[in-house]
This record gives C-alpha cells, sequence and structure tokens, in this order.
C-alpha cells in the first residue's frame, strides 16, 4: 500500500527544507494531539519533550506542573514520587496551535543537556540522558508508583555492621560436596513471606580465595565475571542464619529480609554463631519488585566491586527459586550509584530501585542516579543515627512518618533543632557536635543534587566533631528541653543508647557505623513509637 | 497506490456489503473523491454527526483539512474497522493485527505519520487517534530532546531569553 519509502522519505525531507509558512500552515498540529502524545509518556520523556522546543516546552508546561504537584503531595505523605497513570486531557481544548515538522534541527547537545538540567521538576543534576545512550531499553524510566503499592515498592537493603573480625578459624567441614546439590523448597519455613534468595557478604577484612564453583544452574550461568564468589547450598545458608529465625533479621528491604549469620572462614559451611564470618544474607523477596534480572545485576556488580567502605560480596545461593546473596557484615548500599557511570556519562539511568525513604527526590523522581544519590541517602542515615528514628515509620504520628520531612523545618533552626537529637541520649551528646551534625544531614539532603557536599568534604566535617566535649547535659539549654519532655511523657525509655553523635562516626575514618555489639534489637532501626515529643 | 486501493476497496465492500447502507462521498482539499460507506465513514465522530443531522450526505463532504494522500490512509482503516465486524475472537485479533500492521507502517514516515494523526484528530476518530497518538509517544520515550528533534524533524528555537526564563520558573518551583 504504501509508496516506496524513498519517495515518501523524499517528500519528507522537502517538507522539512522547506519549512515555510506554507509549509508550515500545512503542518499544524493542535495542542491537543499534542497533549494526547504528552499525557502518554513519563515524567522523565515529558521533560525531554519540554526541552525539544519552544512550543512543546509551553505546552507540557500545564502536565509537568501537575505532575510536580503531585510528586510534592506524595513525597511529603510517602517519601516517594507516586505517579500512575496520567490523566487524559481535556480534548476540547485546542486553542493554540503547535509545529511539530518543517524545522531545522540546530540545538548542540550541551544546551539541551543545560536545558535538562534546569528543568527538572526538582532541580536534578547535570547532563540529562547522554546521547547514544538513548533506546528505550537503556534509558528506563522510573516506574510509575501508586500510592497504595508505594509501601511495597521499596528495594535497597541497607545495613551497617560492625566490621566483624572472624573470631576463630576453628570448625570448618567440608562442604563442597553439598554445593549446588538440588534442594527442596523449603523457602516457607521460615513462616515469612520472604522466600530465601540469598547473598552473602563477608567481613571486608577476609579475601575471599573461596572456591567458585561453575554452576551449573540458569540464574548461575548468568554470573559470568562474578567468579571469585562463593556458591553456597541452600541449606548451608538456612543453617547459617539458624533457619532464617526472626531475630537474626538485621534489616529488610524490598528485595526482602536480610539475615545475620555465621559461615566458615573460607568455605560455605555454616558454624556457630559467633565463630567463623560474620555475614549478612540478603534473601529474594519473591513477590518483590527487584527481580531476578536486578539480582544478577546485584551479584554482577558486587562481586567485582571493592572498596574499603562498601560491603563486599562473598558468594550466592541458586537452588530452585532460592536465591540469597551472602554479603560480608558491613554494608551501606542504599541502591549503589549502580555501574559508576564511565566517561562523560555523570550518572546512569535504571529503574527506580531505592529503599523508601532513603531515595533522593531526584532519583525517584527521574532515575537518575549519581554520586550525590547516595549523598543524599548518607544525610538520611545521619539523620537516623541523631534521631533515633527509622527513615520511615509509619507508627508515628500522622506528619512524623517521613523522617526527612518531618526533620527537614527543625534542621534548618538552632532552637528547635534539640527536637531532633534523639531522647535516649540523654544529653549525652555534643551540642557543637549534633549542631554541625545537623547542618551536615541538612546539606546531604538539601533537594538540589549539586547543593549536597561530597563526601570527602562530609568527612571533614565530620572528623572535628570528635574531639568536641560540650557536653549537652550540662547546658541550660538542653535542661529546659528536657523538663520540658519530662512534663509532656513520663516514660522515657530507659537507658542511655550507646550512640553518640560525637563519638559515632569516625571510628573507622568516614564509614559510619552503628554497633550491632548489643544486637540488631537495641538499635534505634528497631526502635518501636516513642513517646509524643512536641 | 494508496489512494487508488483505499477507495476501490471502499467501493467493493460496500457492493458485497449491506445493500441498504448509503455511500458517501468524502472530497479531500485536493478535491479528490473517495467514496466510502456509511459505516466506515462513521468511524468518524465529525462525519457521524453531520450525517446524523441529515446534513449534505448527497453532496458529500469536503474535507479542506486533509489532502488526498492522507485521507486514503485514514479511509483505509475507517473501512477495515467500519466494515468488518469485531465480534468473535478471529475478528478481533485480525483487526488488532491490522492495526499493528497499520501503524508500522506509519511508524517508518514520521511526516506522514503525523499528517494521519491530524486528520484523525481533525476527523475524531478515536481508535486511529489513539494508534497514532500512541506511535508517535513511543517514538518519544527514551529519545534525548535532541533525538526527538531529529525524530520529528524540529527547529530548536530555544533562546537564551527562553533559557532565563525556564531557569527562573524552575527556581521558584
Amino acid at each position: 500500500m504504501a509508496p516506496p519509502r524513498k519517495q515518501q522519505q523524499q517528500e519528507e525531507e522537502e517538507m522539512v527544507a522547506g519549512g515555510g509558512d506554507e509549509a508550515a500552515a500545512a503542518l499544524r498540529a493542535p495542542a491537543d494531539v499534542i497533549a494526547r502524545v504528552f499525557s502518554q509518556l513519563d515524567c522523565v520523556d515529558l521533560l525531554s519533550c519540554s526541552l525539544v522546543c519552544r512550543q512543546w516546552y509551553r505546552d507540557s508546561a500545564e502536565l509537568r506542573e501537575e505532575w510536580r504537584k503531585e510528586y510534592m503531595e506524595a513525597w511529603n505523605q510517602f517519601g516517594l514520587y507516586v505517579k500512575q497513570q496520567p490523566q487524559q486531557p481535556c480534548p476540547t481544548c485546542s486553542s493554540s496551535i503547535r509545529t511539530l515538522r518543517g524545522f531545522a534541527a540546530s540545538a548542540t547537545d550541551s544546551s539541551v543537556c543545560m536545558y535538562m538540567a534546569v528543568s527538572l521538576p526538582i532541580r536534578s543534576l547535570t547532563p540529562a540522558r547522554v546521547s547514544g545512550d538513548a533506546g528505550p531499553s537503556h534509558t528506563l524510566a522510573p516506574p510509575l508508583l501508586s500510592p497504595a503499592n508505594a509501601a511495597n515498592k521499596t528495594v535497597r537493603v541497607q545495613i551497617n555492621l560492625e566490621e566483624h573480625k572472624c573470631a576463630s578459624r576453628s570448625r570448618k567441614r567440608k562442604t563442597k560436596a553439598k554445593v549446588g546439590r538440588k534442594k527442596t523448597k523449603d523457602s516457607t519455613e521460615n513462616g515469612s513471606r520472604n522466600h530465601p534468595v540469598v547473598s552473602v557478604v563477608s567481613g571486608s577484612t577476609t579475601t575471599s580465595n573461596a572456591e567458585s564453583s561453575s554452576s551449573t544452574s540458569k540464574a548461575g550461568e548468568e554470573i559470568k565475571v562474578a567468579s571469585q564468589l562463593r556458591r553456597f547450598a541452600f541449606n548451608d545458608l538456612k543453617c547459617a542464619t539458624r533457619n532464617f529465625r526472626p531475630e537474626s533479621i538485621l534489616g529488610e528491604g524490598g528485595f526482602g529480609c536480610v539475615f545475620k549469620g555465621w559461615i566458615e572462614e573460607n568455605g560455605t559451611a555454616p558454624v556457630k554463631p559467633g565463630t567463623g564470618l560474620t555475614v549478612a544474607v540478603k534473601t529474594l523477596n519473591h513477590d518483590g519488585l527487584q527481580g531476578h534480572k536486578e539480582w544478577v545485576a546485584e551479584v554482577d556488580f558486587l562481586g567485582n566491586l571493592h572498596h574499603p567502605n562498601l560491603v563486599r560480596l562473598i558468594g550466592y545461593c541458586v537452588e530452585d527459586d532460592q536465591r540469597l546473596l551472602d554479603y560480608n557484615a558491613k554494608l551501606s548500599d542504599f541502591g549503589l550509584a549502580k555501574d559508576g557511570p564511565v566517561g562523560d556519562k555523570t550518572h546512569v539511568s535504571t529503574r527506580v530501585m531505592g529503599t523508601y525513604g532513603y531515595a533522593a527526590p531526584e532519583y525517584v523522581m527521574t532515575g537518575h542516579l549519581t554520586s550525590k544519590s547516595d549523598v543524599y541517602s548518607f544525610g538520611v542515615v545521619l539523620l537516623e543515627m541523631m534521631s533515633g528514628r527509622r527513615s520511615m515509620d509509619k507508627n508515628r504520628p500522622n506528619g512524623e512518618h517521613n523522617l526527612v520531612e518531618w526533620a527537614r523545618p527543625l534542621l534548618g533552626e538552632r532552637q528547635r533543632f534539640y527536637k531532633l537529637i534523639d531522647p535516649r541520649l540523654e544529653g549525652n551528646f555534643s551540642v557543637k557536635g549534633a549542631q554541625k551534625a545537623a547542618q551536615l544531614a541538612r546539606a546531604c539532603l538539601n533537594r538540589d543534587p549539586k547543593a549536597r557536599p561530597l563526601m570527602s568534604q562530609v568527612v571533614e566535617v565530620l572528623k572535628p566533631l570528635l574531639n568536641l566535649k560540650d557536653m549537652a547535659s550540662s547546658s541550660y539549654f538542653y535542661q529546659t528541653m528536657q523538663a520540658e519532655r519530662m512534663a509532656h511523657s513520663s516514660s522515657m525509655n530507659g537507658r542511655s543508647h550507646a550512640l553518640k553523635v560525637q563519638g559515632s562516626f569516625a571510628r573507622n575514618g568516614q564509614q559510619p557505623m552503628r554497633s550491632l555489639s548489643d544486637g540488631p534489637r537495641a538499635s534505634p532501626f528497631r526502635y518501636s513509637p516513642k513517646p509524643n515529643m512536641k | 497506490m494508496a489512494t487508488g486501493s483505499g477507495a476501490a476497496a471502499a467501493a467493493a465492500d460496500a457492493e458485497e456489503k449491506e445493500s441498504g447502507s448509503r455511500m458517501i462521498t468524502l472530497t479531500s482539499n485536493e478535491g479528490k473523491a473517495f467514496v466510502v460507506t456509511e459505516a466506515s465513514a462513521r468511524q468518524s465522530a465529525t462525519i457521524r454527526s453531520m450525517v446524523d443531522d441529515g446534513g449534505c450526505v448527497d453532496k458529500g463532504f469536503p474535507l479542506p483539512n486533509v489532502d488526498s494522500k492522507t485521507l486514503a490512509r485514514v479511509i483505509q482503516y475507517c473501512d477495515e474497522h467500519g466494515n468488518k465486524e469485531a465480534h468473535t475472537v478471529d475478528e478481533r485479533a485480525a483487526l488488532a493485527k491490522f492495526d499493528k500492521d497499520f501503524i508500522a507502517e506509519l511508524d517508518a514516515d514520521k511526516a506522514f505519520l503525523y499528517d494521519v494523526t491530524m486528520a484523525a484528530n481533525y476527523l475524531h476518530i478515536q481508535g486511529l487517534f489513539a494508534l497514532t497518538t500512541q506511535c508517535i509517544a513511543d517514538t518519544i520515550k527514551g529519545k534525548t530532546p535532541e533525538e526527538i528533534r531529529t525524530a520529528f524533524g524540529i527547529e530548536y528555537d530555544l533562546t537564551a531569553q527562553d533559557e532565563e526564563e525556564i531557569k527562573e520558573e524552575d527556581t521558584h518551583a
């Protein structure tokens, strides 16, 4: 039916070339057509469109504004960007006429990038998608979440364990025979909905020279590069975590639960708690969003990544449906800025995978991930440490669910920032230090990624805080606060927590660590609702 | 080519089909007449309302905004959806396949795709409009502004002044 393509192309070229008024007049696109097209895009693509030409910029303004509002609402409520199907725009508003074609492209890439940068709703990062990295498959837009789903959408697990040097080397066992053995599904045994699909990560001090069994299973084959990884039998990990005992849960992410466990230092066999190598076993939640693809990506990526501040992946387990990652017991993984961007790319676009409450707004919004997104996540953790609250806590009164949104106004004020500090510290912290930390958290949590400090700057700020001795307990201001607090709540959660704002950061130079010595239950992460402290 | 067979198919279909059904003449802006079945023409909400209002059925409908090439293609779609039944699974599958092929052909020629979109909008042909706008949206997805401009042959016309404007607007947000 169609005329030969060459002819068509010629025609098109003619139209483009002769884009005079006459041609343009015949090629007008009413606003409702554009609006209809735009309504079928997600926010990232809509932003691209807004930078195509002036008319598109204006045409998309309404929709962008609408989404921005929705986003802010959602952000305040859920800490997440929520967007489902865009509303169909009104089909009758065809007042303005828009031209789509009949122009010659004349823009340079740099100008595009600049525009992209300025027009992102929550001012986002530097160069937008790098051209050449086009193709829908590469630039996946953030998945659009519905509020109902939002709570289930979180994905990354974040664990902070104290680095644990292996205490004993005894108890080595032969386990190779077990590796890769078929295993019947007993994933439901742990009673939770987290079907163990596991990754194991080990203490950073140990080098893994463990056996790399060439796997036969499908999933195993996909993990090509990570040859240094150990391959665990599901049973081993089950034993190592004492049957995925609820008490050994370290954290929970969208992936699934993370359990604490102990394995042989150089093998895969489970050992008695407290001996061998302390590991974090990350299970993959079957109905979680982070599916097999992400799991493989994580294994592949972490398996090759060695950094003192990052958890090291020791091995993995693939048996039937069981997929587990085994980490060294030290990790802060807030959805790593994925594979470090290469070359002139300053970020990567991925499906938005972030632990709810930790993910930077621009990441949630656009899927663009940079190192500054991790700075944001760090800010959240810093805030958690100071406040003793979790980043998201549904048990708190309305308006306090999202730690960042609750704390943001307090961070800026000298007078009110005391309200932020974990009351369980009972004044056992440096006022100056806490103030500095609050300032720092505020900077890290800036909505504008470019305004956030570098991690190296963060360290510089934190270092001197160690030596501060002006304890709040002796300050008049704090005493007043305390008195106020006591009046509000009779029951104060007992003992002072081990956490000190001043001391906790620099223990190993730069990594904020939470001590696990008193068990995860005692950590503020696990802290249950606290008395109202307004 | 498209014109001839489109019209011929329409005429042939019309003869075969319900003899009671009226034939309607649509005239492109070049003055070319296309005779289609009423069922086919009724795919267009614009024409449907004119027919129902008892308008100029006999004289035919001049469509000053649509050229012959585009109209032929639009009629091709209308014939398929207007004259064929879509009751059984097979019939629906056939229509879906038609849509798929139809849009794939258009997708190869963005300029023409745009013409057809405009025509579908002007004639209020819901199905076709949804089909083509979706296709345009799919083209846009995952592209940089630069690539979008290239794909649609759009001129980059944001000036330094606009840039300021955009910046300002953004900082207010």
